[in-house]
């Protein structure tokens, strides 16, 4: 297991490298001409000028070969440097770091708020198992885990915000901006990880010792919250950190429908105006906080397993 | 404005600790401190800012955003929130795009401004005068002073108009043409011209051709110090930017005391931001959204003709579409009026020409009651071959596909053969240029920052144009386009443009489907709001809120 957890450590710079391949060749798998894009993308309609696409591609290096601006790339990258956006001339950098830390913030909030809300809805459920409030929540989740999140966060703006009139419907800046993303990116894990909870919680509740705990005269409130409910959590912290890659595509479209100016949302604007310099950067950053997270879920899930840490 | 309760107030709170714990935040205001450092406006945001040296600590972050909410409340009458659809893509350089969104928020201004029916109004220039074939002597407006105190005269216009000329994509309304400056004196500047050019003032009211502080050009992307009736505040790309009266302005002052304009690409958002009464104007409302919108008492919708046109562009040199009579059967079979009403619900106008109906020369082509069995019979001698049509569009315009489809069906119905491939506009671009494209569906707009229709016949219809999706040459159309640079009478331009708008009708090159409008809604308490028919103007000294 821990030869399997190096491995994945030592293959995180070769994913980062493929990634980073995949977003510099993206337009080239596309057919788009860079010059052309960048051109449409800071004047709209204007001609294809062939001056002026000279013009662009000497400006953003176009005219060297593939392997020379790969490389270039790279040797910028590994210094730090993520260039200047095609189309704004702005540095890339600045720019995705603030994305990523408002994207971080929201997903963070959305999988910290899912593992605690899925965690008490998950025991209360197995605790009652084949009674009202387990059948309420197992039904709740069916439902909610197969609304999509293109129509989850419209009907979230519709209720919450606009008819009783909580939280702004969108944009960015104080607190209570976040609400609206954290629950349309929560409520899906809400929905899985629960029922997760449920079915870890009822093979616990089977477990000898907590027959043992029993017979010795514990309460049940108390072995179920303490003893049960600890075991069944590794599975759902696991599943959590497995998600949150996820989540950061389910943030894409819950960043441009509600205006959060995260990390989806500047990959969705760096797409559409083929801004290479910038697709890369907020790709190279989304798979390595991807990567990040899934190691530290391993680790977190080495630790809270023993079985595993023995292993 | 939205309720604040007290469990609402604990997660904002937890929320706000969680911030201060990320040690960077993620609020506009921090953003805006790290643009500062970063854009070309960086001086004037730092100076204009002094709120914001508060912002490392996380307490004072919070009571900041509170105290910002109290006070958009208390001050309803003096902040304008305004949401548009497109946000700035270039760092506000004025050579792009970007300078639509400056002329709307009131930062920069230029010599010259159209007016409502396309004039060429005084600006900053307070008249002109053409002194030979190649040159234009304009007298400029004294007492004017960009927003950062310096003065503005004609070595500031000489700096400007280098500047624009001189950048890797000259604005779209110079038309290729080359300008160069001499100083007559402080506040007397000539604008010569590569070639004679009847229409230049009406060139230098493009948004482009605004004329920025000379510091401005220190700096790449250009900042934008204008001398309009607001001045920028923070600029946070690519949410939102905010402007504040400028104490300064040579007119009359602005009633308002600010304004802040956030862009939201999602169409629903916008709605939903008006109808709660977070935005006071909303632009890009679409069409499921305009019921809603219709039935708040509160909210006015604006809609108004915009100079768009969905084409389908046809190859006149090759393939089925080289034959006339295909392109007729064509032109009658497809049904306009199906399209606007129909499929887009009214939301756009039928068309009868490349120009719509507000254009006063704009010829508009009749359709025979009996179109669809003209072009049945004028397809029973074409080749299956000829029959066989496959129409390209795009997806960035999402009405596009819905009306490849339907053109489709109309086209299916007389008999022909059609295909779509919807794709990435670039490829397909260059896939047309080629001339690969049996009919290319797009959508373009007719005006190039200027009302004058010189520009789109040239690039679009000549044999040397840089646009021409039809692929159309004819050496009679080519020398009636040159003939309009000697024409400089609006009246006689307008003869020409209607001339040429026949002939290409005459030929059926390319088939003309729907006029794109322009759909605003504001609220009711928003005066003085006057949006022009070009989209070029929305804030100005005269919006006020009240009433």
């Amino acid at each position: 297991m821990r030869s399997s957890r190096l491995q994945r450590v030592l293959s995180a710079p070769v994913v980062l490298l493929a990634f980073s391949f995949f977003a510099f060749m993206l337009p080239e798998l596309q057919g788009v001409d860079q010059a052309r894009a960048t051109l449409l993308a800071r004047s709209e309609e204007a001609e294809p000028d062939p001056e002026t696409l000279a013009a662009i591609s000497e400006e953003l290096g176009l005219d060297d070969p593939l392997h020379v601006r790969y490389w270039n790339y790279l040797t910028d990258v590994a210094a730090g440097d993520f260039g200047n956006s095609n189309v704004s001339r702005t540095p890339v950098g600045p720019q995705v770091w603030r994305a990523t830390i408002v994207s971080g913030t929201v997903v963070a909030l959305a999988i910290g708020s899912a593992v605690v809300i899925a965690s008490i809805l998950g025991v209360v459920a197995a605790a009652n198992r084949d009674r009202w409030p387990d059948r309420a929540i197992t039904a709740a989740s069916r439902v909610l885990v197969a609304i999509p999140i293109h129509v989850l966060t419209p009907l979230l703006v519709y209720a919450v915000a606009l008819r009783l009139d909580l939280v702004p419907t969108g944009g960015w800046g104080g607190p209570e901006h976040l609400v609206l993303p954290v629950l349309a990116l929560a409520i899906g894990p809400i929905a899985l990880f629960s029922q997760v909870v449920r079915s870890e919680m009822i093979d616990t509740l089977e477990q000898p010792y907590i027959r043992t705990a029993l017979a010795k005269g514990l309460r049940w409130r108390r072995v179920v919250w303490l003893h049960a409910a600890r075991v069944s959590l590794v599975g759902v912290l696991t599943l959590g950190s497995l998600f949150i890659a996820g989540l950061l595509g389910g943030a894409v479209i819950a960043e441009v429908i509600l205006g959060v100016p995260g990390l989806g949302r500047l990959l969705h604007t760096a797409l559409t105006t083929s801004d290479v310099p910038m697709l890369q950067g907020g790709l190279l950053v989304a798979v390595a906080v991807g990567l990040a997270i899934g190691l530290l879920g391993d680790g977190l899930s080495a630790i809270l397993s023993p079985p595993e840490r023995e292993g | 404005m939205y309720k604040k309760f007290l469990p609402l107030r604990l997660l904002a709170v937890l929320i706000g600790l969680v911030l201060i714990a990320a040690a960077c935040g993620g609020s506009d205001d921090d953003a805006s401190d790290d643009d500062a450092s970063d854009s070309a406006s960086s001086a004037e945001t730092e100076e204009t800012e002094p709120e914001e040296a508060a912002d490392d600590d996380g307490a004072a972050e919070e009571e900041a955003t509170e105290a910002e909410d109290e006070a958009m409340e208390d001050e309803a009458g003096s902040i304008l929130r305004v949401a548009l659809q497109f946000g700035p893509d270039a760092g506000l350089a004025i050579e792009s795009d970007d300078s639509s969104i400056l002329v709307k928020a009131a930062i920069i201004e230029g010599l010259v401004k159209a007016s409502a029916t396309g004039e060429p109004e005084p600006s900053l220039a307070e008249s002109w005068e053409r002194v030979d074939d190649t040159t234009w002597e304009f007298a400029l407006r004294p007492g004017v002073v960009f927003h950062d105190g310096s003065a503005f005269d004609a070595a500031a216009v000489e700096t400007a108009i280098a500047y624009i000329t001189g950048v890797a994509s000259p604005p779209r309304s110079l038309g290729g043409l080359e300008l160069s400056t001499e100083i007559v004196d402080d506040l007397t500047v000539r604008i010569i011209t590569s070639d004679p050019d009847p229409i230049l003032p009406l060139r230098l009211s493009s948004r482009s051709m605004s004329i920025l502080a000379p510091a401005a050009y220190d700096s790449e992307p250009t900042a934008p110090i204008g001398t309009g009736p607001f001045a920028l505040t923070d600029f946070t790309p690519p949410d939102s930017l905010t402007v504040e009266r400028f104490d300064g302005y040579w007119g009359d002052a602005a009633l308002l005391d600010g304004a802040v304009f956030r862009f939201v690409p999602d169409a629903g958002a916008r709605a939903a931001a008006i109808r709660a009464d977070e935005v006071d104007i909303a632009g890009g409302i679409d069409i499921p959204d305009l019921a809603a919108i219709d039935e708040d008492p509160d909210v006015d919708l604006i809609q108004f003709s915009l100079p768009r046109t969905a084409s389908l562009y046809a190859n006149t040199t090759s393939g089925p579409m080289a034959n006339p009579t295909v392109r007729q059967a064509v032109s009658l079979a497809l049904d306009n009026v199906a399209i606007a009403d129909g499929l887009l619900e009214g939301q756009f106008a039928a068309a009868r020409g490349y120009f719509g109906p507000e254009n006063t020369w704009a010829p508009q082509a009749e359709v025979p009651a009996d179109a669809v069995d003209q072009a049945a019979s004028l397809l029973e001698g074409v080749d299956a071959e000829d029959r066989s049509l496959m129409i390209w569009t795009y997806a960035s315009r999402p009405e596009l596909a819905d009306i490849a489809t339907v053109a489709q069906a109309q086209l299916q119905e007389v008999g022909f053969d059609v295909e779509i491939e919807v794709g990435e506009y670039t490829p397909l671009e260059e896939r047309v240029f080629a001339g690969e494209h049996d009919m290319f569906l797009g959508s373009r707009g007719y005006y190039f920052d200027i009302a004058d229709a010189g520009a789109l016949f040239t690039s679009d219809f000549t044999c040397e144009g840089g646009y021409n999706l039809n692929r159309f040459c004819d050496e009679e159309f080519d020398a009636l386009v040159a003939s309009m640079s000697a024409a400089d009478a609006v009246e006689d331009r307008q003869a020409l443009f209607a001339e040429a708008a026949e002939f290409l009708a005459e030929r059926f090159v390319g088939f003309p489907l729907v006029h794109d409008q322009a759909r605003y809604a504001a609220r009711s308490d928003v005066q003085g709001l006057d949006i022009d028919p070009f989209e070029i103007n929305l804030l100005t000294n005269q919006v006020s809120l009240g009433g």
